[in-house]
Order: structure tokens, then C-alpha cells, then sequence
């Protein structure tokens, strides 16, 4: 689970891009991180990882704080960015493999996981091949792989149905699904609504650093009927798709 | 015409960024260094061609002198030039960016060639512009000679880089050759590296022979320059024209001279026509298999190691397969090495240098001095590395990948200090060989300067790791940029190469025994590197964890 509490950042000194929000990502869901774009999606997804650190509150990742037992609360999840390219000079398979030994997996292990997930997502024929030449969605892919080899109790993926292909898109649903299911976390940002609807248990609305809403999706509804300026939000990213 | 003007502005813009006042300072210190490096090379040409001209006055030749300076220019621009127009007509990142605006390719072409020209004016400076001036100066010329100059000053790169260009495109639009950018850009590193090694010796060679009419006239009437004049037939034209600047004819030549390259520019454009756009669509830049992975494949592998390791050798693959990161790291270590002994080779009397060379180094009285010359060396070479000094700006935007991994910011910073040390033994190694097969080195001396190599090795590592956590590069489209204009490893390499400098002054100055020497700078390098290993751990993991993108 995600605990966060009372976060705010400020960039520059001026430009408050998340302002003292506090959210709760329970065991066992998939939870939405929605808001049009430059609301403070990826800020807040980059202080949960680590990648920036908070002006102020704190952040827990199955209890361990990422400001004070840093290392601890990284073992607990896997990242992917919304940007896949990175290690463009290694090759698939030693990107996999070097994340395996980032997180300490065994050999036998991380051989099923990889023959497994290259299956899932048809990566068994780039997998020799240096990811620079890999399409976008495919190194999407192969990011995802890296997260999934070292099977991390929480996800926390940042737009990760961008650039998927159907089918792809389809298999990540279906894994967010099954590991929300065996009790573990999804947390994962979006500016599609649409996705949103499909797959989240409960999701949170931010805009302009402010979350405007956290729930279930039939709360959401209700809440969008009463409300003109989340009506409105609602409205954008409807749009959006 | 006005898009190529327009393209022009943005190729010279986008290769500077923008301009903080910070950054000036730096820049025209770099641009002083860059100008007094080679301000020797270009005064010992002014000077050969003054001595030579005096000389070949006397037997009225002197006019073969501009023909040899025109030939030898233009045959270092054609080399330049096949990699000037690779780089910016085929690979340069903006082509792409080109491509779907409705230019047409004249457009692109003219302005590329412009700005490669430009690039090559530079060429000039150093090889061309020493000859005009002491040319003009001993033959006492008049205006027209020097109105003349200028023009050929500007002109000369147009038919060597047709030529070169012509190449080019022809090999790039028939031929899967260069099909791959990485392993082009790989190959012409290393081509250019021997091509410089061997100019060098041609120079030193040059430099050395003593002056006689006779042998200075079978140069610059040998084979050599008749056959550039051959392949670049304008350059007998702009050799005329210089040579009877006061006269008709020349003025005739000079404008013949302009009617060649005209004409050679018009070939250019008729050929870059027909050829470029389809060479350019044909580099997909994707080489790769996708071949299926079976489980053999995969169990080959797929194999853990510990974190550091998996870390250093993750370090080490991107630096070998990046060509940009593998010439400037890498490559370093091999050439000067090399470049030490093409100097030796090019020495007329080789055998009788080597013989003296040796001699003094097996006299145990010069172990002291030999010692702190091997020393300097190699805190040069491994300071010049620059494996360290941009191991953060390498990161880049990716910098935030280092931020989630569940690796400590000591062990990621240590695991870089480790691979440049790495690489820094490759260079230590090409070292002894060479110390060894070549000088006969005694093996003591050897190994005192390997432990001090390596010891100063760590310690050129970690000051370049700070210098690049405290003010890294890290906005860069182009790998390029993270390490060609990245000022760190331009002072970790002064600061490496101040340090061996003071050794070895020290050691001159004070004639230290070899014991001594060698003991003061172990245990000198010694706890230099232990309170750097301290400082490292402290403030270095603050410095990594403050840093944001």
C-alpha cells in the first residue's frame, strides 16, 4: 500500500505543482491517477519513487518511508516512467538481466519470469536486439518487463498504456488485474478517462496540484453530476480521448 | 534562397545552444586554450614555407610553394570532408527534423555545404592562412595578392568537399555500408585518430629533414602534388594566381579558379539532386535481427551477478558501445600511447635515438627522473580519459533512473569511480607494454609507476566525479554533447595532468633519489585518495542525492 500524506512541491519558489494532497492506496487495488496533462500527475508519481524529494509531508510504501528508510520503500515497487528510453544501447535481454540483479533475483527465477513475460508481451524475437531499436511500444514493453522480472508488490506505472499496441494494452490490463487480485498494489496515472473506467477500483482526480477527487467510479459519477468545475474536468478528459 | 539562409542560421545555432554569461567565460577560455595549441603547429608551417621560400627563391621556384600549400590543404580538407559531410548530411540528428519540411533538396544541401565549409575554414586557419601570410611577407606582395588570398581562402574547401561529398553520397545511396551509424561512427573515430597519428609523423619527418633546394623542390614537384593537382583541378589555377598576383595571367587563373569550383558546386548540386534524399530515406539506422531467443539463448544470458557488478559492467557496455562515449573514453587510452610512439619512430635516426634513449634509462642514476616522467605520463593519460568526469552527465534526462533504483547513491557513485578506473588500466597497460617491448624500462621502475599510475588513477576518478556531480551536463539531445562540450573533463584532465606536472617538476628541481621519489608520491597519492574516498562518500552521496532534472 501508498500512504501519502500532506505532499506539496513547489518548483522555481513559485510554481506550486502539488499542493498539500494526501492519499491512501490500499493492498489489493488499481488505483487511477487521473488529471489532464500538467496537473501534477508525474510530480507526485516522481516523489513517490524517490526521484524528487518533497518540500514537505511524507510518503510510505508498504511502511517504509522513501525519505527515511530510502532503500527499503525502492524494493517494495517497480517504476515505469512514462518516457521508455533509457538503456537504448543495451540489448533487451541485458536490460532484463540487469534489473534482476539490481533486485537480487535468483537465476532460475528470473529465467521463467523473462521466457514468461516475453511470451505475454511477443518480445521473445527483439529480445537480442539493442533496445534503440525498438518502436515506441515496444520499449514501453520492455520496461514493463524490467518492473515485472523482479515482481515488486507494488506497481507504480506513469501512462503506461501510451504507445501500446491493443493487444499489449489488453495483457497489462489483464496483469494489473491479477496482482491486484493476489492482494498487491497498482497505482498508476492516466489522462484517459476511458482507462480509467475500465480497470480502476478507485480512483483520484488532480488538477492544478490539488486532488479534486478520490473514490469509487460510481461516486465519481454522482460527484461530477453536482459538481460544475469537476463536471468540467470531466468533461476535458473525455475530450482528451 | 531564403530557407537556406534560414537553415544556416539554425545549424550554427542549434550546434552553440543558448549562451549564459557563466558559460562565455568558459568558452573563451576554452577558445584561448584551443587557439595557443595550436598556434605551434600553424607557426612551425609559417616558418617552414618562409625558410623554403627563401630557398627555392633562388632557383625561381618559389611558385611550386603555394601549389604544395594549396595541395596539402586540399587533400586535409577532402579527409576532414568525408567526415563532415557523413556526419551532417547523414547522420547529424536534425535530418530527420528535415526531412518532412517542404525543402527541397537543394535547399538543404546548399546550406549543409555551407555549413561544412565553414567547419573546414577553420582547417585553414591552422594549415593555409601561416603559408599566405609568410608567402605575402617574403615576396613583399601587393594588394592583389592578398585580395586573391582571401578568395581562395574561401573557395579552396569547395572542390575538395565536392569530391569528398560526391563520394559520399554515391557510396551512401548504392552501398549498405555505412547502414549502421553506430559502427560507422566507430570506425571513421578510430580511421581519423590514425590519420591524424600519421600526419603528425609526416610533419615530424618534414620538420626534421634539413632544407636543400633540391629536396624541397622534389617534394612540392613530386608526384604528390601533381597528382592532388590531378584529382583537384583548380588548384593549379589558385596556385598561378598567387603566384603572378601582379601580373594578367594571374587575375585569368584566379578566374579560372572560380569557374572550376562554380562549376564543381553546380556538379554537387545536380548530383545531391538526384542522390541525397534517397540516401538519406534509405538510413533506417535499424540493424537489427529479431531473431527468436531460445532457451539456450536465453540461459547464455541470463546469469546474476552482485549489484556493483552488474552496475560497473552495465557502465563499461554503454561506454564501449556509445561511439561518441567510446572515442573520448576509450580510445584515449590507446592513442596517446600510440601517439608516443609515432613520435619516436618519426625520428630519422630512429635506431640511434632508441639506442641513446635506452641507454639513459638503464643508468641508475636517472631511475628518479625516469620514474617521474613515467608518472606525469600517465596522470596525463588516464586524466584524459574523461570516464568519471562525465559519468553524471552521461545520465542525462535519464538521470531519474538512478533516483528509483533501489541501489545506494554510494555504491552507484562508487560502482562509476570503479569503471573509469577500469578504463584508466587499459591506458596503464598499453603503457608498460609499450615501456617494456620498446624502452627496456627495468622492472622496478615499472612497477613503482604502475602502483602511483593507479593510485592517481583513483584519484583523477574521484575529483572527476565530484567536478561532474557538482556541475553536470545533463540537457542534452545528443550524446555529443554530453561529453565533447562538457567542461568538466577539460579541467579533471588539467587538474590530473597539474598533478603529474608538479611531480615531475618536483623531481627535477630537487633530484630526488628513486626511493625517495617514489615513497613521497605513493604516500602523497595515498592519503590524497583516502581523504578524497571520505569526502566522496559524504559530501559526493549529498551532492547525487540534491541533484534534480
Amino acid at each position: 500500500m501508498i500512504e501519502i500524506s500532506g505532499v506539496s512541491k513547489t518548483f522555481n519558489g513559485t510554481l506550486k505543482a502539488v499542493d498539500n494532497i494526501s492519499l491512501n492506496i490500499e493492498d489489493g487495488e488499481i488505483f487511477g491517477f487521473l488529471g489532464p496533462n500538467g496537473a501534477g500527475k508525474t510530480t507526485t508519481i516522481k516523489m513517490i519513487t524517490g526521484i524528487l524529494t518533497p518540500d514537505s509531508g511524507t510518503i510510505r510504501i508498504n511502511g517504509k518511508d522513501i525519505a527515511a528508510d530510502t532503500l527499503d520503500a525502492k524494493r517494495q515497487f517497480g517504476f515505469v516512467p512514462d518516457t521508455p528510453n533509457m538503456f537504448l544501447r543495451l540489448k533487451g535481454i541485458e536490460y532484463l538481466n540487469f534489473m534482476a540483479d539490481i533486485y537480487n533475483i535468483s537465476t532460475k527465477e528470473r529465467k521463467n519470469r523473462i521466457e514468461m513475460l516475453a511470451e505475454r508481451f511477443e518480445m521473445t524475437g527483439a529480445l537480442g536486439d539493442q533496445i534503440q531499436s525498438y518502436s515506441h511500444g515496444m520499449r514501453q514493453k520492455i520496461v514493463i518487463m524490467g518492473v515485472l522480472v523482479h515482481n515488486p508488490p507494488v506497481w507504480i506505472l506513469d501512462e503506461p498504456m501510451t504507445g501500446l499496441d491493443p493487444k499489449s494494452s489488453f495483457t497489462l490490463k489483464e496483469m494489473m488485474r491479477e496482482h491486484a487480485d493476489s492482494n498487491k498494489t497498482v497505482f498508476f496515472s492516466t489522462h484517459v478517462l476511458e482507462v480509467a473506467e475500465k480497470i480502476c477500483d478507485r480512483v483520484a482526480i488532480i488538477n492544478k496540484g490539488k486532488i479534486l477527487f478520490c473514490g469509487k467510479l460510481e461516486q465519481m459519477r454522482e460527484h461530477f453530476k453536482k459538481n460544475e468545475s469537476l463536471e468540467k474536468m470531466f468533461l476535458e478528459l473525455t475530450e482528451n480521448e | 534562397m531564403n530557407n537556406t539562409i534560414t537553415l544556416i542560421k539554425i545549424f550554427f545555432k542549434s550546434g552553440s545552444g543558448e549562451i549564459s554569461k557563466k558559460k562565455k567565460v568558459t568558452i573563451a577560455l576554452f577558445a584561448f586554450i584551443l587557439f595557443f595549441s595550436f598556434l605551434p603547429i600553424a607557426i612551425g608551417i609559417g616558418f617552414f614555407f618562409s625558410e623554403a621560400y627563401d630557398i627555392m627563391k633562388l632557383i625561381n621556384q618559389e611558385a611550386v610553394l603555394t601549389a604544395l600549400a594549396l595541395a596539402v590543404s586540399a587533400i586535409v580538407i577532402f579527409f576532414f570532408g568525408i567526415f563532415y559531410v557523413l556526419n551532417s548530411f547523414y547522420f547529424s540528428s536534425d535530418v530527420e527534423y528535415l526531412l518532412p519540411l517542404p525543402l527541397r533538396p537543394t535547399e538543404i544541401l546548399t546550406s549543409k555545404f555551407i555549413q561544412v565549409a565553414v567547419y573546414e575554414y577553420l582547417t585553414e586557419l591552422v594549415v593555409l592562412l601561416p603559408v599566405f601570410i609568410s608567402f605575402g611577407i617574403k615576396s613583399s606582395a601587393g594588394l592583389p595578392f592578398y585580395i586573391y588570398a582571401l578568395i581562395i581562402f574561401l573557395t579552396l574547401p569547395v572542390i575538395p568537399l565536392v569530391f569528398a561529398s560526391l563520394i559520399i553520397m554515391i557510396l551512401m545511396r548504392f552501398s549498405g555500408l555505412f547502414k549502421n551509424k553506430d559502427r560507422f561512427r566507430m570506425i571513421s573515430g578510430i580511421i581519423a585518430v590514425f590519420i591524424g597519428a600519421g600526419l603528425n609523423a609526416f610533419f615530424q619527418r618534414f620538420n626534421q629533414d634539413t632544407l636543400n633546394p633540391e629536396k624541397i623542390y622534389n617534394i612540392a614537384d613530386s608526384s604528390f602534388t601533381s597528382i592532388a593537382s590531378k584529382i583537384f583541378p583548380g588548384i593549379r589555377w589558385g596556385a598561378d594566381a598567387l603566384a603572378h598576383s601582379s601580373e594578367l595571367s594571374g587575375l585569368i587563373s584566379m578566374a579560372v579558379f572560380l569557374v572550376i569550383s562554380v562549376a564543381a558546386f553546380a556538379i554537387f548540386i545536380l548530383a545531391g539532386n538526384a542522390l541525397y534524399f534517397k540516401g538519406v530515406l534509405n538510413l533506417s539506422g535499424n540493424t537489427a535481427k529479431r531473431k527468436k531467443m531460445t532457451g539456450r539463448d536465453l540461459s547464455k544470458n541470463v546469469a546474476k551477478s552482485s549489484v556493483m557488478k552488474a552496475y560497473i559492467v552495465k557502465e563499461l557496455k554503454l561506454l564501449i558501445r556509445t561511439p561518441v562515449y567510446f572515442i573520448n573514453c576509450i580510445l584515449m587510452n590507446f592513442i596517446w600511447p600510440l601517439m608516443l610512439l609515432v613520435v619516436m619512430l618519426a625520428e630519422s635516426n630512429f635506431t640511434k635515438t632508441l639506442d641513446e634513449t635506452r641507454k639513459f634509462i638503464s643508468g641508475s642514476q636517472n631511475y628518479g627522473l625516469i620514474a617521474a616522467i613515467g608518472f606525469t605520463f600517465i596522470m596525463f593519460l588516464v586524466s584524459s580519459n574523461g570516464v568519471t568526469s562525465t559519468a553524471i552527465s552521461r545520465e542525462g534526462q535519464n538521470l531519474f533512473v538512478c533516483k528509483y533504483l533501489p541501489v545506494r547513491y554510494k555504491d552507484q557513485i562508487l560502482a562509476k569511480v570503479f569503471s573509469g578506473v577500469a578504463v584508466s588500466m587499459i591506458g596503464l597497460l598499453m603503457v608498460v607494454i609499450v615501456a617494456i617491448a620498446v624502452l627496456r624500462v627495468p622492472p622496478v621502475i615499472i612497477l613503482v609507476t604502475v602502483v602511483a599510475g593507479l593510485l592517481g588513477a583513483l584519484f583523477n576518478a574521484i575529483t572527476g566525479i565530484m567536478m561532474d556531480l557538482a556541475n553536470p551536463k545533463l540537457n542534452w539531445d545528443n550524446e555529443q554533447r554530453a561529453v565533447k562540450q562538457n567542461f568538466n573533463l577539460l579541467y579533471n584532465m588539467l587538474l590530473g595532468s597539474a598533478f603529474g606536472g608538479i611531480a615531475l617538476l618536483a623531481q627535477i628541481y630537487f633530484n630526488l633519489k628513486f626511493g625517495v621519489f617514489s615513497a613521497s608520491v605513493i604516500v602523497i597519492l595515498l592519503l590524497l585518495d583516502a581523504v578524497l574516498y571520505r569526502i566522496i562518500l559524504v559530501k559526493g552521496v549529498r551532492m547525487f542525492e540534491k541533484l534534480e532534472n
